[in-house]
């Protein structure tokens, strides 16, 4: 996928003012927080799995070789071919060579973020391969030809309404009516993706975990279109990335019981699928060849630096589900794979930080992320030191930095940040009286700070600081 | 637990009972009692009459199957499923009713307790709690996506 990360100034502001988004994410909202919160206060040790899920990445990120390796030799036991990528375009190839023989046209996909990063899809369909998704949000996006905005909610930016018309278009010349109500909708594509799932010569999916001690790979999905893509046609091709490996079937229980709550508010996901090797000798069903790539691109080089907690990550999205930033702006905004915090971490160190230089201040430091990632991620942290590197290589902006070394000295100095704050306040408050330009106690637009004025009203501060009122306080008692 | 991911449930005393509750179960969903069923040796050894039975793989056709769990987790409604050559994989997937028959001898309390009794693994393990769900339009749950629209336990409660 192309990087856009560097105009997030701009795709931001455009997010704010689509009425479509607002409309889209105003229903999204809050759906995903509730459930969560119901079935994580259920667990009474839910804390406890989640310093056992951080001790466990920490682990096996500490002894990837190791892991990995014996991921590998197990997938081999079992008659599986196991793939290594370094970059996308290794993935890319690897894919294509797999599926280039003669009798191998239609290729079905289930969700796979990681082949997000590289375009897998155009780069099979530049092979003269047939790609469908399979997973209705991906598959209403590839429709659409966007790319997902959140990632495990892909379409969650499309209203109903879009829906309609996009089906309508695309499924009318089939015979297929216009639908309009939600149950039609997903019975019209599930009509729509039986078809290719039965004609498919190749499935491709991702993987959740990889279990290097029986070389399995956990495939969890709520559709079954996971399950589906991966045993009906004759090839099963699992798309993943090195850093999901675990040791052991004993440690899954742990992540299960955390991921499933932390990313839908479900006790366990409806399907959770291990999948290992090929289909067996006697078997009657299941595909006759079994390949996982393993894709790097570019997580190796996090290992050992100063944001390798990144790498824990199991990709919930609970964290941008959190996010008042992400909340407001979705996730095209951030311009690649990786939206809300997770993404505005990831993506620097994956594109490069002059490539992303916004995102480590889409950024309020509320902190809700940490909170709620079942990895224990310390993501604002991790911003924070993306912004300090930034300013450490010259890529802030003069202005900030100057504001910056100004606000420095005037804090430095106690009495000068109370002059200088009593006076600020009471200046706005005039300002406000005198250009009557508050309605019900907030700013429509204040000098210098129209960024944040032009989507939101701010409040009228109280005519005293904080400072002043404690002090009030303090001599009236 | 299992009702509570919307699957449904119901009890019987012997596998002999299993044919009259998976019929009634169909009934009352108004589709024909014509089922694809796993050959496992507990399957193929009852009297299925009243339904029309055909033990092989799943197709598209197929409107309703009926599957020998493996094992089934209390904590969290969950069964599972372990391919072989007497329990096809497509038999989950493919038709839009699943009736899914567990012994209760073969229940366990938690995941850990699972794996020890598997062994080697298969092609396939799978973990299924509930039938197929989306909610990738406005976040709003719709049954049946790709997988079955339900899916209906009959536990056993003999041990024989
Ligand atoms: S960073 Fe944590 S909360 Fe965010 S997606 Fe990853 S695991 Fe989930």
């Amino acid at each position: 996928m192309q990087v856009q990360s560097k105009n997030f100034r701009k795709t931001a502001k455009k997010a704010l003012l689509d009425a479509d988004l607002r409309v889209a994410m105003g229903r999204a909202e809050g759906g995903f927080v509730d459930t969560r919160k119901l079935v994580v206060e259920e667990l009474d040790n839910f804390q406890e799995y989640r310093e056992f899920a951080r001790d466990t990445k920490n682990h096996v990120l500490a002894h990837l070789d190791y892991y990995l390796t014996k991921f590998e030799s197990n997938v081999q036991a079992s008659g599986g071919q196991v793939h290594w990528a370094s970059n996308g375009e290794e993935v890319n190839r690897i894919v294509v060579d797999i599926c280039k023989r003669p009798e191998i046209k239609k290729i079905t996909k289930g969700k796979s973020m990681v082949s997000e990063e590289f375009a897998l899809n155009a780069g099979l369909e530049a092979a003269d391969f047939q790609v469908i998704e399979t997973d209705l949000g991906e598959y209403i996006i590839q429709l659409a030809n966007e790319t997902p905005s959140h990632i495990i909610a892909p379409a969650v930016h499309k209203t109903k309404q879009a829906v309609t018309d996009l089906f309508d278009e695309y499924h009318r010349e089939a015979g297929y009516p216009r639908v309009v109500e939600r149950l039609d909708i997903v019975n019209q594509a599930r009509q729509v993706l039986r078809d290719h799932f039965c004609t498919a010569d190749v499935g491709i999916t991702g993987g959740n975990f990889l279990i290097a001690d029986t070389g399995s790979i956990a495939l969890i999905t709520n559709e079954g279109n996971g399950d589906l893509t991966a045993n009906l046609p004759k090839i099963h091709i699992v798309v993943t990335s090195i850093e999901k490996v675990i040791p052991d079937m004993q440690a899954l229980g742990g992540f299960l019981r955390l991921l499933g709550r932390s990313a839908t508010g479900q006790i366990m996901s409806v399907y959770t699928t291990l999948f290992n090797g090929p289909k067996r000798i006697d078997d009657l069903d299941g595909p006759e060849e079994f390949h996982v790539v393993l894709v790097d691109n570019g997580r190796s080089e996090i290992l050992g630096t100063q944001f390798q907690d990144i790498l824990r990550c199991i990709k919930c999205g609970a964290c941008m589900n959190h996010c008042p930033v992400y909340t407001n702006i979705g996730g095209h905004a951030y311009g690649w794979v990786y939206p809300g915090p997770m993404g505005s971490v990831l993506t620097p160190l994956m594109v490069g930080q002059k490539n992303a230089p916004d995102l480590p201040y889409a950024c309020t430091l509320n902190g809700r992320c940490k909170t709620v990632c079942p990895v224990m991620i310390p993501l604002p942290d991790l911003l924070r030191k993306h912004r300090n590197n930034l300013v450490e290589m010259g890529e802030s902006k003069r202005f900030q930095r100057w504001g910056m070394w100004v606000w420095a000295q005037v804090a430095r100095n106690p009495r000068l940040y109370f002059l200088m704050t009593s006076l600020y306040v009471r200046k706005l408050n005039v300002l406000a009286r005198l250009l009557l330009v508050f309605r019900r106690g907030s700013f429509k637009h204040i000098p210098m700070l129209g960024a944040w004025t032009s989507t939101r009203d701010f409040p009228v501060p109280s005519t005293a600081t904080f400072q002043g009122q404690w002090k009030k306080r303090k001599r009236s008692e | 637990m299992h009702t509570r991911v919307q699957g449904t449930f119901e009890g019987v005393d012997s596998l002999q009972d299993v044919p009259l509750a998976a019929h009634r179960y169909l009934v009352g969903q108004s589709v024909s009692p014509e089922v694809v069923i796993s050959p496992s040796p507990e399957l193929t050894s009852i009297n299925w009459k009243g339904l029309k039975v055909e033990f092989r793989v799943a197709n598209r056709k197929d409107r309703s199957s009926v599957t020998m769990a493996f094992a089934g987790i209390a904590e969290t409604g969950t069964l599972v499923m372990v391919s072989s050559k007497q329990s096809p994989i497509n038999h989950h997937f493919l038709p839009e009713f699943n009736i899914a028959v567990l012994k209760q001898s073969k229940l366990v309390d938690c995941m850990e307790n699972l794996w020890p009794l598997i062994g080697e693994h298969p092609r396939t393990i799978n973990l299924i709690t509930g039938p197929s769900k989306t909610a990738d339009i406005e976040q709003t749950i719709v049954y049946g996506a790709h997988g079955p629209r339900a899916l209906h336990v009959i536990l056993v409660r003999s041990t024989c």
